[in-house]
């Protein structure tokens, strides 16, 4: 057991060999043995004498004894001041450095953050090694501020604020000794390295990328040497992936008490703001590309029409003065097809000038397809498979069926051309995703790609490519989606080519084989409304195009999610005074997919509602029945059920007044006689916002 | 058949329209654009006016309102380019303002003929 003035020797020696610039006065009493309590002592008037001291087991961990010093300090009894390591130090600093001096032989200290009886503070401990017979333990002394009033206790003090002003900073800081080894590190640069107090005592090439260790070796020596602060962009090592950051060094002091600062600055915010710009300046760049060449090309595409019109008729007139199988008619027949060749091409043009989209309705996908279906299957060669299938057969999008039409059709001929004469295979799906933040942005993931490749017979097993490149086209907010997915095993295009091919007029086929317009076409239409594109591609092994529509949450889709295709019970209660009145409104609500029960009569329809009133979606009742009024019924519905969505078709001449209507509880009116369109948007209104009254 | 009245500033498509129609055995007049028609119609009036939208003068849209407004009897046909922007637009005005059928650049021959046979039949039946 070494006595006090060996301790003292050792915490001198510390002090000169790291140039620390504490002082070092151990105030209480060496403790002779664990079980024997230190006495409480009264504060030397001639120097601090009151610094908390314990002593550790850092093996348990535990503290075996410590001084009324430390149990003031820490606010515990003498009694519990042993269990008190876990409050005090829940980190596990105190421990970690006395396994350090311990390991070392030597003392050692740290800037240490502690939870105090006054809260958390920031605190300077040395750790002082001490052979306690078979166990290894070590004196703890934390350095407090001293009694005001001398010199000393002022740099202290001072010292003791400054270092708490650098823990306190958000700037992740270290300090470095002359030779370049981590002497202490703020918060904020733990929590940027994601290290603790391990850090300190490392070789400074530790904490960077293998790459950077050099350049940052020599960072370190220059500002050693010199005056200047030094400042270079160096790859970080945290959690062993390099994280780009500024390091600025500055020298401080002279001879052995020069020491570095080094200011770190994590650089990840601002490349991922870089990224973000670049990015959109790109997707900005391409749109207004795009725009130029489609308003050139819609200029001119009204007189190209009149010269295509000029062709076409007179070919079409000199087709009927000459006689069938003649060679001359043969001629005029090429002209004709030539012109109407010319034809779809203006077509195309103008599709990409557009800048509005066309006026839209409601397409639900399996239409779509079952009408794209009608036009492609002829133009699929045999030795190619056509899989297409709905997989959100309800959902809809918003559009001008024409243009989605030619969406699918120009994706499709596109796969059909990228697989030639070779066997291959053509995949369409359609269906309904969610987008999410960041969708756009995230990184090539070879596992999907591979799934999205692999997902045909052909490619199953296949390993995944890291040659598959991918392009976004377009802007995609999160939210509901409908997906077009045409996924081909064609010649795949190199990142060369598929950086390009929504350009207009960008081709990579011969003169006469394509205008280089399909995709132009496919992104302008996409564009405008208001969805995105993904086109990955592997060469050799296929290519996969991805167009996203916005969603329309209409009635369809609504039903769709609503009607649980296992219970299949009715959910639409359809009340009124016949038969008659009822058939064109139940057609109304079946064709938007409703489930429809009738019933004819007020009181009926009544006993039919609260038989299980829990199973209806919504309510539609057709004028006043000859037992109840329509006005009754509402009320009594509404009562039972204040949620569900009820629709009131009444002549104009007959409707109730607003308040009438909104204290009966009905949430939308349709006047009779019933106009089809009318009521499926009072269906869809009703679904949305639900009983929601205006 | 008809008397159809031709306004149209394209000279190539002009003489086609008369070529077709004549042939279909309609009797043709014409005019360069929506001012020369409309002094053509008040001379030589028409039974169908087949009209483009984009010309010289007087364009196509003011030519169907005074037709409809003075004659409103007259069938009309509007035709255009869609190609230009704005132009896109222009048919579904026209049919709003008064054009009995609409057709799209580059049409075929037999589309007018069809229109205009269309146009005869439902006034025959009308």
């Amino acid at each position: 057991m070494p006595d006090k003035r060996e301790i003292d020797a050792l915490i001198e020696r510390a002090i000169r060999s790291g140039a620390e610039v504490t002082i070092v006065t151990i105030g209480g009493r060496t403790p002779s043995g664990a079980a024997e309590p230190i006495a409480p002592e009264a504060p030397e008037a001639a120097g601090p004498v009151s610094d908390p001291v314990l002593l550790l087991d850092p093996a348990e961990p535990a503290i075996l004894d410590s001084n009324a010093a430390f149990q003031a300090w820490a606010g515990v009894g003498g009694a519990s001041a042993a269990q008190s390591l876990g409050r005090v130090d829940p980190e596990g600093r105190l421990t970690a450095l006395a396994l350090r001096a311990i390991a070392t032989g030597e003392p050692a200290s740290a800037r240490v953050s502690l939870q105090a009886a006054r809260g958390r503070v920031s605190i300077h401990a040395v750790a002082v090694p001490i052979s306690g017979g078979a166990r290894t333990l070590a004196q703890l002394i934390l350095r407090t501020a001293p009694p005001a009033g001398t010199a000393e206790s002022e740099l202290r003090r001072t010292l003791q604020r400054l270092a708490e002003l650098l823990e306190a900073l958000p700037t992740p800081l270290l300090t470095l000794d002359g030779s370049g080894r981590v002497r202490s590190a703020n918060p904020a640069a733990e929590s940027l390295l994601r290290r603790g107090p391990e850090l300190l005592g490392l070789e400074i090439e530790a904490i960077a990328a293998p790459v950077a260790a050099q350049r940052l070796r020599e960072l370190v020596a220059a500002a050693g040497a010199g005056a200047e602060a030094q400042s270079g962009e160096i790859a970080l090592t945290v959690d062993h992936q390099p994280v780009p950051a500024e390091v600025t060094l500055a020298g401080v002091g002279e001879g052995a008490e020069r020491a570095i600062i080094a200011v770190l600055r994590d650089l990840r915010p601002e490349r991922e703001a870089e990224l973000a710009r670049a990015q959109l300046l790109g997707r900005q760049h391409q749109t207004q590309k795009l725009e130029a060449i489609g308003r050139l090309a819609g200029g001119i595409a009204a007189d190209v029409n009149n010269v295509l019109a000029s062709i076409l008729g007179y070919a079409d007139l000199a087709m009927d003065d000459l006689p069938p199988g003649s060679k001359g008619r043969d001629s005029v027949e090429q002209v004709l097809k030539a012109g109407r060749r010319g034809k779809a091409l203006v077509r195309q043009i103008v599709a990409l000038g557009r800048g509005e989209p066309r006026p839209e309705r409601r397409i639900r996908l399996d239409e779509l397809l079952r009408t794209t279906l009608e036009v492609l299957r002829p133009i699929v060669p045999e030795q190619i498979a056509l899989e297409a299938r709905a997989a959100a057969p309800t959902a809809a999008v918003m559009g001008d069926a024409a243009e989605l039409h030619q969406v699918l059709l120009n994706l499709c001929r596109n796969a059909v051309q990228a697989i030639g004469s070779r066997q291959g295979r053509i995949e369409v799906v359609l269906d309904a995703v969610e987008v999410t933040p960041g969708f756009a942005e995230r990184p090539v993931n070879p596992d999907e790609d591979a799934a999205i490749l692999g997902a045909l017979p052909e490619e199953a097993g296949a390993a995944p490519s890291p040659r598959t490149a991918r392009l976004f086209a377009g802007r995609l907010e999160p939210g509901p989606y409908v997906r077009i997915a045409v996924t081909d095993t064609g010649e795949g295009m190199p990142p060369s080519v598929l950086s390009r091919i929504f350009e207009p007029f960008f081709t990579t086929r011969k003169l006469g084989e394509g205008s280089g317009l399909g995709l132009a076409v496919v992104h302008g239409i996409v564009s405008a409304q208001g969805g995105a594109i993904l086109a990955s591609s592997t060469p050799g092994q296929g290519t996969r195009m991805e167009v996203y529509l916005p969603r329309s949450h209409r009635a369809t889709e609504l039903i769709a999610e609503e009607i649980d295709p296992d219970q299949g019970g009715p959910r639409v209660l359809l009340a009124g005074a016949n038969a008659e009145v009822l058939a064109p409104l139940r057609r109304t609500l079946e064709a938007a997919g409703l489930t429809v029960e009738t019933v004819t009569g007020g009181r009926a329809a009544l006993e039919t509602f609260r038989a299980d009133h829990g199973r209806w979606r919504m309510a539609v009742l057709a004028n006043d029945m000859e037992d109840v009024s329509a006005e009754a019924l509402s009320l009594e519905i509404s009562r039972i059920r204040p949620d569900l969505p009820i629709i009131l078709c009444a002549e104009v001449e007959k409707m109730l007044t607003l308040d009438r209507l909104r204290a009966a509880g009905v949430t939308e009116t349709v006047p009779m006689p019933v106009d089809p369109g009318e009521l499926a948007i009072a269906v869809e209104r009703a679904l949305r916002i639900g009983a929601r009254r205006v | 058949m008809a008397v159809v009245l031709v306004i149209e500033d394209d000279d190539h498509l002009r003489c086609l329209l008369r070529a077709v129609l004549e042939r279909a055995g309609h009797t043709v007049e014409d005019a360069p654009n929506g001012a020369a028609g409309l002094k053509r119609f008040s001379t030589h009036p028409a039974d169908i006016v087949v009209t483009d939208i984009i010309m010289p003068e007087k364009e196509g849209l003011e030519t169907i309102i005074e037709l409809k407004r003075d004659h409103p009897e007259v069938k009309i046909i509007a035709i255009s380019g869609g190609g230009a922007r704005l132009d896109a637009q222009y048919l579904p005005s026209a049919k709003a303002l008064g054009a009995d059928c609409t057709i799209e650049k580059p049409f075929e021959p037999r589309e007018v003929i069809e229109a205009i046979g269309g146009l005869l039949q439902a006034q025959s039946h009308g």
